[in-house]
């Protein structure tokens, strides 16, 4: 029951902060009623309650008696204490102890399995909205160094671009797997092949049979390769994809749901022209990030390993 | 026909490599069967044999017969330990990010949840090599800058001692709530019963009856708490107490079982001891490590202020 309590929470805990970078609810906004999620969960209403109380605990939600259960207001979330939940903190350390590590220990043990080595990742994409973006992440969540490589500057000779040769992972989306599979490069160079948060996909996915969701982007090769991800759906002509300085942005509805990349909102500013800007979000998928995660802490703790023999 | 081997071979060693590189394959884990990798590279499956066979003679895979093919397993305990580490801490930093916090900055949320303030720590117990115990697990595992404080002291002394009135936490055993608690309670200081392992004490009620269990130690009120905790147990005559300085650690049977505490280890400096003796370990329960930590984690991370909603 514990246990079941625990995952009912992690579930609701990643659904808000990926709806919150969606900008799907505000500070303040309600949430799914426990009747509901325990419907849509099939678990047990007091399972969902229990779920929410930790999330309170959390400062991230609010229960109101009578009245419904709401997003935190800005103040709790911006609170260290609710970006760091000192249970989980506790559970954290404890698991640190249980594998050697004490506590004062840990900060530097974590730091030397992400950062011993000046890691080296090169992005391969074809369009530069998306070289702009996962770039971005990698340096900005993991730590890495970053090179970009736009696909286009593969084709040719064969020969391998510098930075390729010298990469330490090299990571791409699944549209382009069969070519950097075929890259003949240094032994055991591990490839990540990202996959996207699911989210605003089903998100867009949702809107699309009824309205008109606009993506903004830079790169012309972008809006192909939108329009080939949201092909099956129902109603993909309501897909408008803009590119900026191609297209005229001013045509946007004031309503209508609006999706800038992230090299696009570099470009526009806060443009108070458009009205539902989805906010930026962390793009990869959960998988994806334990890919990188594995690769980055397996790589850094062998070379500690190597040291200390050394 | 080689040609194709070599390219297969190369193909595999690529695929197993990386998975390796990236977690997904471990040491012992069965890869595709022959049949099934020459379905996809649309070859003969003797190619793809061979190819596994030249995987064989670089160490990278087993090819067991009639079993299957294997990643080749780790040669060491080293690289288990290693791996199990790095699965841990993956774990950790993924629970990170679904709580919106990105895997370069968690060592400094960490650092922030334990080193925004010293905390200080009085330990109070009624003999030196308690007191050296609890102190040095506190300071060791939790981080805590921790003094020892004699109950003895703390009774008699007309003002309580400095380590006390300076003290974020007051940490006794179950012995000596009596004593702490009106202290804690009239400083309005935070205060725990520290809750030990049971495991070496079962152990050493077991052992008893069966042969001689010898305790090195430095102080005599811990000899006599001993005798006192063992009054009733079958064999109670088999537990010696010896004090460091005081007897002669010679005499120690060879097939004794023996538990040297902390400050007896330190006192005893290069001291040759006897072979097999225990070593002291962690002491503190898990329910107690738990506490600890909170009191910790919850010192350092200001509680947020709920507005009335």
């Amino acid at each position: 029951m514990i246990a079941r309590r625990t995952q009912i929470a992690d579930t609701i805990r990643r659904r808000l902060f990926s709806a919150m970078h969606l900008g799907l609810v505000k500070h303040g906004g309600r949430l799914a009623s426990v009747r509901q999620l325990a419907q849509e969960l099939e678990v047990d209403l007091r399972v969902v309650l229990a779920a929410y109380r930790i999330l309170e605990a959390e400062g991230l939600v609010e229960l109101r008696p009578r009245s419904g259960i709401f997003v935190a207001p800005a103040a709790l979330w911006g609170a260290p204490a609710s970006a760091v939940p000192a249970d989980w903190m506790v559970e954290v350390l404890m698991q640190g102890l249980l594998h050697g590590m004490p506590a004062l220990r840990m900060p530097d043990g974590l730091h030397r399995c992400l950062e011993t080595l000046r890691l080296h990742a090169v992005v391969v994409e074809c369009n530069a909205d998306q070289l702009y973006s996962v770039p971005a992440e990698l340096r900005r969540d993991y730590g890495l160094e970053v090179t970009a490589l736009d696909i286009c500057s593969l084709n040719g000779d064969g020969r391998l671009p510098a930075a390729l040769r010298q990469a330490d992972v090299l990571v791409t989306t699944p549209f382009h797997k069969p070519l950097v599979d075929r890259l003949n490069l240094a032994a055991g160079t591990p490839r990540v092949v990202i996959t996207m948060c699911t989210d605003l996909f089903v998100e867009v996915n949702r809107l699309l049979p009824t309205t008109a969701v606009y993506f903004v982007v830079v790169d012309p090769r972008f809006v192909a390769k939108l329009r080939k991800i949201f092909e099956r759906t129902p109603g993909a002509a309501n897909l408008r994809p803009l590119v900026i300085g191609q297209d005229d942005l001013s045509g946007i509805p004031d309503e209508a749901p609006t999706y800038l990349t992230q090299l696009a909102r570099q470009q526009v500013g806060d443009r108070p022209t458009l009205r539902r800007v989805l906010p930026e979000a962390r793009i990869f998928s959960e998988e994806s990030s334990r890919q990188l995660l594995s690769f980055i802490v397996r790589t850094n703790l062998q070379a500690l390993a190597g040291m200390k023999r050394v | 026909m080689s040609l194709r081997r070599t390219q297969i071979a190369e193909q595999l060693r690529q695929r197993l490599l990386s998975g390796i590189h990236l977690g997904g394959l471990a040491p012992g884990a069965r890869l595709p069967s022959v049949r099934d990798l020459a379905t996809e590279f649309q070859a003969d499956p003797r190619v793809v044999m061979a190819a596994y066979r030249e995987l064989e003679k670089e160490g990278l895979v087993e090819v067991r017969t009639r079993a299957g093919i294997f990643v080749a397993a780790a040669d060491s305990s080293e690289s288990q330990l290693q791996r199990r580490t790095a699965d841990w801490m993956v774990d950790v930093l993924m629970e990170g990010l679904g709580r919106g916090i990105a895997a370069r900055e968690f060592p400094e949320r960490l650092r922030q949840s334990l080193e925004t303030r010293r905390l200080r720590a009085a330990c109070i117990e009624c003999n030196h090599d308690q007191i050296a115990s609890l102190a040095e697990e506190l300071h060791q595992d939790y981080g805590m800058d921790a003094s020892g404080v004699d109950t003895f002291t703390l009774l008699s002394d007309p003002e309580l001692p400095q380590d006390v009135q300076r003290a974020d936490l007051l940490i006794t055993t179950r012995f000596h709530i009596i004593e702490v608690e009106p202290v804690a309670t009239s400083l309005g200081k935070p205060w725990m019963v520290a809750e030990l392992r049971v495991d070496p004490f079962v152990d050493i009620a077991h052992r008893l009856p069966k042969g001689p269990v010898y305790f090195v130690l430095t102080d005599p009120r811990f000899a006599a708490k001993l005798a006192r905790i063992y009054k009733e147990s079958p064999g109670a005559a088999n537990l010696h107490a010896l004090i460091v300085g005081r007897d002669d650690i010679a005499q120690i049977p060879e097939d004794a079982l023996i538990y040297v505490t902390r400050l007896a280890r330190e006192r005893l400096g290069q001291k040759v001891l006897p072979e097999g003796f225990v070593p002291e370990v962690r002491a503190f329960s898990r329910a107690t490590s738990r506490q600890i930590f909170s009191f910790i984690v919850r010192a350092n991370l200001t509680a947020p202020t709920r507005q009335p909603s």
